[in-house]
């Protein structure tokens, strides 16, 4: 699905003394089978944004469309609402305060049964979103309740509950923070699996600078409301003071490639991989060297000790 | 005084409600913890790391072994209260912590609820927003404030009471980039200045990398204990416990491959560049 924003400003409490100004101006475009990151400090906006694109907030002025779904301030129809709620699956920020159900299987069962499926339709899918969260190894868990698990436990079983309900647009709101390595690998390579194999859409919102550099065709920055930076996530990552402005960081890989190079080191701005950053810091410092031997008359050629 | 802060002497732990089969949370774990130390805990997801930082101040209670704080066992009754004075807990979420609806009146909230007298409430309530750089906002109401700055008024109103150790659980998970590395350093300026003891629960190794002494959890027991510089050394080890292995950890791994020293330890893009300049 496509998702296109146009003129979007939201403003909270309008019309009050607490009224504020949270999204000013934004124009986007997401395209069908993208994966777009969405970066910006806390307060940037980016929680309101993405809360448009279910439905879940309207505009204050200008319009969002999701496909043929359109949403302005004039509201949508019931009708549009549900298959937006349908088709936009959202995980926020910290989703394990959302866990309600008695046992993990009915947190995750939650939305297909919504749906009316058939129960072993259901348990298909419960099945299939335990196995994309890397919870699937351990059958007795989905008989626990969600309150006895871990943080990083509940995290994945509402991702799962998200999942299950097969949306065709995924919106993550800091999707990795909390996880360990092989929820997060997990993670990733499932959405990878799913853009391949659904065409799934997919939105991830993140502080997290690397992340987003791996995993997003476009990146968008946000900044007091306003859309600041987008593009291809190594153009972005480039313009570190822009990116500074708008009081992020720049992925540490991409900030010690920074600092390499102002110590003289030529090495490429783009470059996104430590194995690449390391061959071409290495490749550096061997030509550094050559140059520097060259430079040395052969009578004064001394051992040079590294 | 005690040189030992806490004494985990073969603690086991199991949830009541954790269904018949369940492993336990954690499994005969021995450890000390000197007053002063900084010490990361790291571990997969359900290691284990929040049960043991709900045992250090009696949050929770062992269900075989015992914990001790400053000499005193957390199943003592009457050393509760002295205990959670001892350790002050924080979590990745403040919002569970602030009760009140001025930042000053929050960080002395501990405080009235001892019944202390107003004057020396003050004091200790400017000396802790003083110490988290939120002598400012003292006046403003918790909610207009930015989720890092909220973290640290948890802070302060865990230090009004003037604890020997903050355990924090995943302090940082909630912050952006920014503010996480003012967290991070807030928590160092308070262990070198203020001589606190701190566990630091973290899935970060970059945060890890700071501390004295990196324990690790695997399926609640110890599995790796030391100083960074010799547990992040192994990051294939690492990787097997399910840790998330930061880029520039990889990227100082090659370098080392290719015969240039980078101390495994080395985790930020600052301290990375500064190690290969080194090297030259
Ligand atoms: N309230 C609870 N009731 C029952 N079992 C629990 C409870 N909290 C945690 N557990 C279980 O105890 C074990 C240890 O959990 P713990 O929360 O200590 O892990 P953790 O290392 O903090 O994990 P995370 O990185 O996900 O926060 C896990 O198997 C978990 O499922
Ligand atoms: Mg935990």
């Amino acid at each position: 699905m496509s998702i296109i924003v146009d003129n979007l400003t939201h403003v909270y409490n309008s019309g009050t003394p607490h009224e504020q100004v949270a999204l000013r101006n934004i124009s986007l475009r997401i395209a069908d089978g993208e994966c777009v990151g969405i970066v910006g400090i806390t307060g940037s906006g980016k929680s309101t944004l993405v809360q448009h694109f279910n439905g879940l907030l309207h505009p204050t002025t200008g319009s969002v469309h999701v496909d043929e779904i359109a949403l302005t301030s004039q509201g949508t129809r019931k009708a549009h609402m549900i298959e937006l709620r349908r088709r936009v699956g959202l995980l926020f920020q910290f989703p394990e305060a959302q866990l309600f159900a008695p046992t993990v299987y009915d947190d995750v069962a939650f939305g297909p049964r919504q749906l009316k499926l058939k129960d072993s339709e259901i348990r298909e899918r419960v099945h299939t979103a335990m196995r994309a969260v890397a919870l699937g190894d351990d059958a007795t868990l989905l008989y626990r309740s969600p309150f006895a698990l871990s943080g990083g436990q509940r995290r994945r079983v509402a991702l799962a509950g998200v999942l299950a309900m097969r949306p065709r647009v995924l919106v993550l709101d800091e999707p990795s923070a909390g996880l360990d390595a092989e929820a997060r690998d997990e993670l990733y390579a499932q959405l990878l699996n799913l853009r391949v194999s659904e065409g799934l859409t997919i939105v991830l919102v993140s502080h997290d600078m690397g992340e987003v550099a791996n995993l997003a065709d476009t990146v968008f920055v946000l900044a007091n409301g306003e859309l600041r930076l987008s593009g291809p996530p190594e153009d972005v990552f480039q313009r570190v003071d822009d990116i500074l402005s708008c009081g992020l960081l720049p992925p540490p890989l991409a900030q010690a490639v920074t600092l390499a190079r102002e110590r003289g080191y030529s090495v490429s701005p783009d470059l996104l991989t430590p194995e690449r950053v390391a061959e071409a810091l290495v490749q550096a410092r061997q030509t550094h060297h050559d140059q520097a031997i060259a430079a040395t008359p052969p009578a004064q050629e001394t051992p040079h000790a590294s | 005084m005690n040189d030992t802060l806490f004494a985990i002497e073969h603690v086991s732990y199991g949830y009541e409600n954790a269904g018949t089969g369940q492993p336990l949370a954690l499994n005969r774990v021995s450890l000390e913890v000197k007053r002063g130390d900084y010490v990361a805990l790291l571990g997969h997801n359900g290691s284990g790391k929040s049960t043991l930082a709900r045992l250090l101040n009696g949050l929770l209670l062992p269900t075989s072994g015992q914990v001790l704080v400053d000499g005193m066992d957390t199943r003592d009754a009457d050393a509760r209260q002295r205990i959670r004075e001892l350790v002050g807990m924080i979590f990745s979420d403040p919002d569970n912590q602030i009760v009140a609806t001025l930042v000053e009146d929050d960080v002395a909230w501990g405080l009235a609820a001892r019944g202390w007298p107003k004057p020396r409430i003050v004091e200790r309530v400017g000396a802790a927003l003083d110490a988290v750089g939120l002598a400012e906002m003292r006046g403003r109401p918790p909610h207009q404030l930015s989720g890092g700055q909220r973290q640290r008024l948890a802070i302060a109103g865990v230090l009004a009471l003037q604890p020997a150790c903050i355990v924090a659980d995943e302090p940082t998970a909630l912050l952006d980039p920014r503010a996480r590395g003012e967290m991070v350093a807030l928590l160092h300026d308070l262990h070198r200045t203020h001589g606190l003891t701190v566990v630091h629960v973290t899935h970060l190794l970059e945060e890890a990398a700071l501390a004295d002494r990196i324990i690790v959890l695997q399926a609640g027991r110890v599995i790796l204990e030391g100083p960074p510089a010799a547990v992040l050394a192994d990051l294939d080890r690492l990787r097997a416990l399910r840790l998330v292995i930061p880029e520039l950890a990889e990227l100082g791994q090659r370098l080392r491959e290719h015969g240039i020293y980078i101390p495994a330890d080395a985790l930020s893009p600052q301290a990375l560049v500064r190690a290969l300049e080194a090297t030259r």
